[in-house]
């Protein structure tokens, strides 16, 4: 059984579709800033990659979370690629799996003050925290009756949630999976993060020598993901397969990497196997590349270590910033468009080689060879996670 | 699918360790029910609460271990712990043991707390030890540093349905051979807030929990941690095995179990869907008055149900004791071990989680 | 009381050290690494904190202040340097 991409979604602030996105991406376009929506009590606001809309056209009148309606939104997009049509969608079994951190937390500030000045706040925002898990509510508004899974694994939890729906599809649980992730800003993690010292008071610059951390950022990517079989069934052209996913812990530390990167080796390595490819094959790595300090020294040495400098590398996160739960879904649908377009973009922000990352990330636009993507995620709690994507024929 | 139960651990209302919970189903113990007082704007509300506690955690960790460590983190520690223990197993290559939590809301308390360092403090004052443990993943994280457990990690959440995916998952895994063993738990804690918010949603003047009583608001927050390690081999404990996991919505397509365990816990928008049920010839049993209702309490009933084809007896519902008890069941039921039993949750979209464990080999 | 001693309780109360009083740690100790009390990098980042709450003081790039955090006297010193404190 093979697992065949038919369908991408991504909102980000790159862009609100991938044909946004993309030229964005290749023209080295970003421009992070201090929120407009998010207000802190900082005297100097680390910037961050937001989307300017509101979002409210995505489905008017409803109380939905903005994570669910960036969700909504890259679930539409995808869906309309991939040419799947309602009806057909009843007759299958149809999984969700979506990776989040802010879309299964309560921790609605409003309410929680309230409740704490003996405010007596009504219940509105508990329910719709509720009706708002990012997998049930897919599921529940489209009447899908496969598997719903929202997977809170931090910052690898969209990887994860593309490799289970190749596990899902594997063993027989459902016919279709969407798969992704979606992720807000929000007070908490920006604040939470600002509290780990790692963002950074300017944009970002992955694996650059003198960069300062990272800059959040929200948005959504999702993949319709089928057996290759069904998919050729019903004529739809198959972009990419899933053709390897991995995930293993350092069990080192809370919040920081294992020194020597050993979780994370060894979750490529397992990849590669399950691929069926050498390190050579690979044609270019999306990269965690946070630029925090930490997450780029031990990525840049384990890189260095597996594929040596032969096999070029990004971080897209200089053009999406950080968007946690969202990001493992939103890096596998732009890795994915950049084995289909033949190239990977430049990584913005990086300039200065950094000795102790060992390797540097594109500095161009630069064009790929062969047919296979890697994308990596690293995860707070030393979880790590490698997907290993294959372009369709 | 076949994934053995080689060991459990149980963090629950009546104590720690699995034979606390047997302690609960032969009716030797009862659950620690604590009665909170929640304020609200028709005055102080009282509310009995099903509490736990991770007692005896340092057998296992040093203190100064464990300074960072919130009460649901221990709880989930210890569970773990007891899961290895009650194994008998010594894992050697730890590298091949994954671990899948679920919870139905994470460590809400800690996310709360974090909230309260901005609030009391200012936004320069966020803790970043409370933000990093108010993630749902700490849990895993914790753990996974605690046991040095270096396989896959994965947190999954949601709500009712978070048992039945955790399961799934362990049992793929282990399938796909990408683990020897996983270590597999779920659990939910209780807060204030979720004090304030069952009061609100109907659970003024309960006294008890009447799972029975789908159409009624019986409802008491509980809290607890169970773990189970799993494996593919036969378990030297015979807990029995995860034979199949289904997931859907309406009536779950049954096969003749000798047992389906209900998880209804009193919530009267999920209870609606176990009276439509149709009952079919097997026994039904109902537990969350021994630990209290949460999204995550399907996996309690599965660590019931790996207990009852253990000691290959069913054990009474707990629901009314003493002079109100039903004449129905009230009795130890001997059952065979290769039976089955079917743990089954709702949601309140009328969503279902199935899973069927079995003590055939 | 000192300055040195009352971030002595600081640290321990609100980095909820165990096993291990005010007096028990010299103004010199190391207060990372295995050769003095053995705080980590999340400790690092809850001192800043700490130093904010109790005392106003901002501590931006935790690179640049490593020195700051050898021992609680050089905390002392840098709390006093900013802010005049005895």
């Amino acid at each position: 059984m093979q697992a065949g991409i038919t369908g991408l979604g991504c909102i980000c602030a790159a862009g609100d579709s991938l044909d946004e996105i993309m030229p964005a991406l290749y023209s080295a376009n970003r421009n992070p800033a201090p929120s407009k929506r998010v207000e802190a009590g900082l005297e100097n606001l680390p910037p961050v990659f937001e989307i300017a809309s509101d979002l409210n056209h995505i489905n008017p009148g409803n109380d939905e979370t903005r994570t669910t309606l960036l969700l909504l939104s890259a679930v539409n997009e995808a869906l309309s690629q991939s040419g799947l049509e309602a009806d057909y969608l009843k007759k299958k079994r149809v999984g969700v799996v979506i990776g989040t951190t802010v879309g299964s937390t309560l921790n609605n500030e409003p309410f929680y003050r309230a409740y704490r000045a003996g405010k007596f706040p009504d219940m509105q925002p508990i329910k719709r925290y509720l009706t708002n898990n990012p997998a049930l509510y897919i599921a529940n508004r489209y009447q899908w009756d496969g598997p719903a899974v929202t997977i809170a694994n931090a910052c690898s939890s969209g990887t994860d949630a593309v490799g289970m729906a190749k596990s899902w599809l594997r063993g027989g649980l459902c016919d279709i999976v969407i798969a992704g992730g979606s992720d807000e800003l929000c007070r908490t993690t920006y604040l939470g993060f600002n509290s780990l010292l790692n963002t950074s008071p300017e944009p970002c610059r992955p694996f650059d020598k003198f960069r300062k951390g990272l800059n959040l950022g929200e948005g959504a990517g999702i993949l319709i993901i089928e057996k290759e079989r069904s998919a050729q069934e019903r004529g739809a052209k198959i972009l990419a397969f899933v053709a390897g996913y991995a995930s293993s812990g350092d069990a080192y530390h809370p919040t920081g990497p294992h020194p020597e990167g050993a979780g994370l080796s060894r979750a490529i390595n397992i990849a590669l196997q399950e691929a069926n490819a050498r390190p050579e094959q690979i044609s270019f790595i999306n990269a965690h590349g946070t630029s925090t300090v930490d997450n780029d020294k031990v990525e840049g040495k384990v890189i260095e270590q597996i594929f040596s400098d032969k096999v070029p590398f990004v971080s897209t996160k200089a053009y999406t910033g950080h968007t946690l739960g969202a990001a493992g879904g939103i890096e596998a649908v732009l890795s994915v468009r950049a084995l289909l377009d033949g190239q990977i973009p430049a990584t913005a922000g990086f300039k200065d080689f950094d000795e102790e990352c060992k390797v540097a990330p594109t500095t161009n636009n630069t064009p790929i060879k062969g047919n296979m993507a890697m994308s990596n995620s690293l995860a707070f709690g030393g979880n790590n996670s490698v997907l290993i994507l294959k372009a369709g024929q | 699918m076949k994934a053995s139960i080689l060991g459990i651990g149980t963090v629950t209302p009546l104590g720690c360790g699995i034979e606390t919970l047997l302690s609960g189903l032969e009716g030797t113990a009862q659950p620690n029910i604590v009665e909170h007082t929640v304020e609200t704007a028709k005055g102080g509300i009282a509310l009995p609460v099903y509490t736990s506690a991770a007692e005896g955690l340092d057998r296992f960790i040093p203190r100064n271990k464990l300074r960072r460590i919130d009460r649901f983190l221990q709880m989930a520690l210890l569970s773990s712990f007891h899961a290895i223990e009650d194994s008998g197993l010594n894992l050697e290559d730890r590298t091949r043991i994954g671990i899948v939590f679920g919870t139905g809301y994470g460590p809400l308390q800690t996310s709360f707390d974090f909230l309260d360092t901005l609030i009391d403090d200012g936004d320069k004052c966020a803790s970043p030890t409370l933000f990093a443990n108010s993630v749902h993943n700490s849990l895993v994280s914790n753990v996974s540093i605690a046991l040095k457990l270096q396989g896959p990690c994965l947190t999954l959440t949601s709500f009712e349905m978070t048992s039945s995916s955790v399961f799934s998952t362990a049992s793929a895994w282990l399938e796909e051979g990408k683990v020897d063993y996983v270590l597999t738990g779920v659990g939910d804690e209780y807060c204030e807030v979720r004090g304030y918010s069952t009061i609100l949603s109907g659970s003024e003047n309960v006294s008890a929990i009447k799972p029975s009583a789908f159409n009624d608001c019986t409802y008491l927050p509980g809290e607890g941690f169970v773990s189970f390690l799993m494996g593919k081999e036969k378990g030297r404990k015979a807990y029995g095995s995860i034979s199949s996991i289904e997931t859907g919505s309406g009536n779950p397509v049954k096969p003749d179990h000798s047992a389906l365990f209900l998880a209804a816990n009193g919530d009267r928008s999920t209870g609606c869907h176990y009276d439509n049920l149709q009952k079919g010839k097997d026994l039904t049993r109902l537990y969350s008055p021994l630990y209290g209702g949460m999204p995550a309490g399907q996996g309690f009933d599965v660590a019931i149900a790996a207990l009852s084809l253990k000691d290959g007896r069913l054990y009474p519902s707990p629901e009314v004791s003493g002079a109100e008890q039903k004449q129905a069941e009230p009795q130890i039921r001997e059952i065979l071990h290769s039976d089955s039993i079917a743990c089954l949750q709702y949601d309140d979209n009328g969503n279902f989680g199935l899973i069927t464990l079995s003590g055939k080999d | 009381m000192s300055l040195e001693n009352e971030l002595k309780e600081l640290i321990i109360k609100d980095l909820k050290l165990v096993d291990i009083t005010p007096e028990e740690i010299k103004d010199d100790d190391f207060l990372f690494g295995d050769e003095g009390i053995g705080l980590d990098s999340l400790d690092a980042v809850e001192l800043v904190v700490l130093l904010q709450k109790h005392y106003q003081v901002e501590t931006k790039d935790l690179e640049e202040s490593r020195e700051v955090f050898t021992s609680v006297k050089t905390l002392a010193d840098y709390v006093r340097s900013k802010t005049g404190a005895a």
